[in-house]
């Protein structure tokens, strides 16, 4: 069977999450980031979407804006009781542009733990055999 | 790596590669770690190449993989020879702890209210995705002042007594928290959590004194058999876990100006007299303050229930955390050297006579409080003369079993059942939550307890059941 062109998964990890995201592009694979982190704690399935949140990644490389962008969703959680349904990447002039529809927490089904930080620890963001690949350790 | 087997419960990893030191592992060999599947005993290894470190890099009995160190090790290094602090060797939740109260009732004057006050424990105490706190702050003037003051500083608000504070460790506040380096995001994770538990393994659970193995240090620490308490485990919430991210972040960059190299990113360090370590362990104080206060309002909340259902108070037997670096003076070759002591995944547990112990403790040594995992026994010890490992000892069950394992191999409402059968009443958990926190996702923390005595890292106290749990 052949992997989808763009997509995520969840992998095991002893004491906390680990996801995995990939697509043909730094912005669609950073989208599916966004995606797996959320599917770890919240059914989005049928959430209103509330607002929107757009940001600019004042980010250097490339595994800075993988951060960022998965801080942002820890972030609006804990400061806002919002969870992103998804995420539309953009490059913009000079920094990536991130466009996050979110619901808020009441509106979703908890499904998990709620992540609290992205590790260093094993953190891979990468480009190879014709596709953006990243994986990252969740604590939770 | 070759390990070697000193004792039955002592282990030796003998240097190889970049280790500096040898790796003590306390274990039996059912729990030693399997090397294949879960990587903490390399983890062990890892820590032993810290720049600075001193006689070894330890695991305790109930060690497991993290990332950088090892969930359950312990590893100090020598401030004056350039030893380093690595905020991974605190953990992401930094000061997270455990807090164990106990109530003038007994199981059977429980069982006649166990509904009422269970449900009304699921009301009080926040949990869970988001925000929602017992002290709704009034802006970030207070989250700083409880930031520099901890327990010490919602005493002087009017929740709780003096009393706490001699029962709390470091007497509820740390020395020396600094908010220069706490980031505008850490407060604004922080504002709105003050007084909640959180998700993931944190709890509060209503537990009864089952079993009594040192009667003279049980009526110290005012347990007797039968009686009913409540233990909270949590941290210092969002806050503390943004401060971690924003400093091993600095030292990740950082590192290439002081020479240093690490195996895992997550070990990101720096010298203790450097700017960016004075920056973190400031920081790390006021997240471990924040997470004292956390504890403390919990158990207020906790408090207020059992007052108005039953009448009666709730006491402090001790509140202390597992995931901290502490500046200690320790005895090493003869020579008295200050160090800076890692505990990821261990608690501190100081011998009777030790000085920093308040006067009522000096005679049998400081509480240790081992949680279980949920609906399993949980433990109470406490420090023995010549402790191991800097006078360290283990802090619960550890994981066999991850997460994602355990979601899709545990039917929630089944679990749930389970424990309700077994006269665990639960409350308040996700489905997945619940299932990600089944026993058998954890190795028998009976077990690990028993080692650490057998190892020397403390003596067993009693141990309780529960009988009611709060999940996130």
């Amino acid at each position: 069977m052949t992997r989808p062109e763009r997509g995520h998964r969840e992998l095991p990890h002893t004491a906390d999450i680990r996801i995995q995201a990939w697509g043909p592009t730094q912005e669609s694979c950073l989208s599916e980031a966004v995606a797996a982190l959320v599917a770890t704690f919240a059914d989005v399935s049928g959430a209103r979407e509330q607002r929107c949140v757009e940001f600019d990644l004042g980010a250097d490389t490339e595994e800075e804006a993988l951060l960022g962008t998965l801080d942002e969703v820890i972030y609006l959680l804990d400061t806002q009781d919002v969870v992103p349904l998804g995420a539309d990447v953009e490059r913009g002039a000079a920094r990536l542009r991130v466009r996050m529809p979110v619901a808020r927490v009441q509106d979703v089904d908890i499904v998990g733990a709620a992540p609290k930080a992205v590790a260093l620890h094993g953190l891979r963001f990468s480009h190879e055999t014709g596709a953006w690949r990243c994986a990252v350790t969740i604590d939770v | 790596m070759e390990l070697v087997e000193e004792t039955p419960y002592r282990f030796r990893i003998e240097r190889y590669g970049s280790m500096r030191v040898p790796g003590v592992v306390f274990a039996s060999r059912r729990l030693l770690p399997d090397a294949d599947r879960d990587h903490a005993l390399e983890q062990v290894a890892n820590v032993a190449a810290l720049r600075g470190i001193v006689i070894a890099s330890y695991a305790m009995p109930d060690v497991h993989r993290g990332y950088g160190f090892p969930i359950g090790g312990v590893a100090a290094t020598d401030v004056r020879e350039g030893g380093v602090v690595s905020p991974g060797g605190v953990g992401f939740d930094i000061s997270c702890g455990v807090r164990l109260l106990t109530a003038d009732l007994d199981s059977v004057e429980f069982d006649h209210v166990s509904e009422v006050i269970m449900d009304a424990l699921a009301r009080a105490v926040p949990r869970g995705v988001g925000r929602g706190a017992v002290w709704r702050l009034s802006g970030r003037r207070e989250l700083e002042q409880a930031l520099l003051g901890g327990a010490r500083y919602a005493v002087e608000q009017g929740y709780g007594d003096q009393r706490d504070l001699g029962r709390c460790e470091d007497g509820g506040t740390v020395d020396g928290a600094d908010l220069a380096p706490v980031s505008s995001r850490a407060m604004e994770r922080g504002l709105g959590q003050l007084g909640s538990l959180g998700s993931g393994n944190h709890f509060l659970e209503v537990q009864v004194v089952d079993a009594v193995y040192d009667e003279p240090a049980a009526a110290v620490f005012g347990l007797r058999l039968d009686q009913v308490c409540v233990m909270i485990h949590c941290g210092s919430r969002g806050l503390g876990h943004q401060i971690c991210s924003d400093h091993v972040r600095v030292m990740d960059k950082a590192m290439p100006r002081y020479g240093i190299q690490v195996p895992d990113r997550q070990l990101a360090c720096a010298p203790v007299t450097s700017p960016e370590a004075r920056a973190y362990l400031g920081a790390m104080a006021a997240a471990a303050n924040y997470a004292r206060a956390n504890r403390h309002m919990l158990g207020e909340a906790a408090a207020t229930v059992f007052r108005s259902v039953t009448g009666r108070a709730l006491d402090l037997v001790y509140d202390v955390s597992h995931n901290l670096a502490t500046l200690e003076s320790h005895v090493i070759d003869g020579e008295r050297r200050q160090l800076c002591v890692h505990r990821k995944g261990a608690t501190r547990a100081l011998p009777p006579g030790h000085p920093d112990l308040p006067s009522d403790l000096l005679g049998v040594g400081q509480p240790v409080l081992i949680p279980g995992s949920m609906g399993t026994a949980s433990y109470v010890m406490a420090g023995i003369p010549g402790g191991s490992a800097f006078y360290s000892t283990c802090h619960g069950a550890d994981r066999v079993h991850s997460r994602h394992h355990a979601a899709r191999s545990v039917n929630a409402n089944d679990l749930r059942n389970c424990l309700e059968r077994q006269g665990v009443a639960v409350r308040g958990a996700s489905s997945r939550g619940l299932a990600e926190e089944a026993p058998s996702a954890y190795k028998d923390v009976a077990e690990v307890v028993a080692v650490a005595e057998a190892a020397g890292l403390g003596r067993t106290v009693a141990r309780l059941r529960p009988v009611g749990v709060v999940k996130g």
